[in-house]
């Protein structure tokens, strides 16, 4: 493989780092990686802003009042 | 910390919450609602609306139990209906759509075709600013309502590609090739920012 990573082989690797593939199915694709800088780029800035949505995704949070509000409208407040 | 707490407990039985067992509901709705407020804030951009759509996800759950018939779990339902919610109030605001076909911009080889840089390597400070936070906000916005609603399923909710494609009536390969390229727009788009970084730390 000379070109760099297309459609279909990024979505073998997508499945590699999800944990959805083998290292056999992605033989080809992890042997590009180590000698493709752009495209082991390509996959290391793809792994870091997927952990850094995560992150962020983890300060969204529902204020206890807006919990209040729910219990309430669903006629639960005692419950809350 | 209550996140944690409840991912632990099990949900009510579907038999109670069918009776009208007000005590299930409180714990289903316990259990459920940081999750489905984060997916509709994830969703809409917007605070007051993801309260809005919390409340009407639990009033239509409890509205129609009764006719739940279990094809799917309680969770992949309820994401169902708050995710319904939250599209049907996106298809309300104008809609700036970009056809999911024309974000794709590796098909052609034109961002391959340049060197990338590989910004993972900025130190964790770099990541952990408020500027930060608005980019990652500023490049989701970009994102079109098709992907950015797999993106946040999967990505950071973790949910299966089947229950994504249950949740959003597609099928499983659309489900791949949106979150691919959901996530190539959002690399594509935050790097442009963190080439700066890279240049400002590294570069001569």
């Amino acid at each position: 493989m000379t070109d760099h990573l297309k459609e279909e082989e990024l979505l073998t690797l997508c499945a590699y780092l999800d944990g959805q593939a083998n290292e056999t199915v992605c033989q080809a694709v992890l042997a590009h990686l180590e000698v493709c800088p752009t495209c082991r780029a390509l996959a290391n800035t793809l792994m870091k802003t997927i952990s850094l949505y995560r992150e962020s995704d983890q300060d969204v949070v529902l204020s206890e009042d807006a919990r209040e509000r729910l219990f309430s409208c669903l006629a639960l407040e005692d419950l809350s | 910390m209550v996140m944690h707490q409840n991912k632990q407990e099990n949900p009510p039985s579907i038999e109670l919450l069918k009776s009208g067992d007000r005590e299930a509901f409180a714990r289903l709705v316990h259990l459920y609602s940081p999750m489905l407020y984060r997916l509709a804030y994830r969703m809409l951009g917007d605070a007051h609306e993801a309260e809005d759509v919390l409340q009407e996800t639990f009033m239509n759950a409890f509205r129609h139990i009764v006719s739940f018939e279990g094809r799917s779990s309680l969770k992949t339902w309820l994401y169902r209906i708050a995710t319904n919610q939250a599209l049907m109030r996106l298809r309300k605001r104008k809609p700036p759509l970009v056809p999911v076909e024309e974000e794709w911009t590796m098909a052609d080889g034109t961002t391959m075709t340049k060197e990338l840089q590989d910004w993972c390597c900025l130190p964790e400070e770099e990541f952990m600013t408020r500027e930060v936070q608005t980019q990652l906000e500023r490049a989701s916005a970009q994102l079109s309502t098709a992907l950015n609603a797999v993106f946040t399923l999967r990505d950071l909710h973790g949910l299966s590609t089947r229950e994504t494609a249950e949740i959003l009536s597609i099928s499983e390969p659309a489900v791949k090739t949106r979150l691919l390229r959901a996530r190539l727009k959002l690399r594509e788009l935050l790097s442009d920012y963190f080439s700066e970084r890279v240049e400002e730390r590294f570069g001569d």
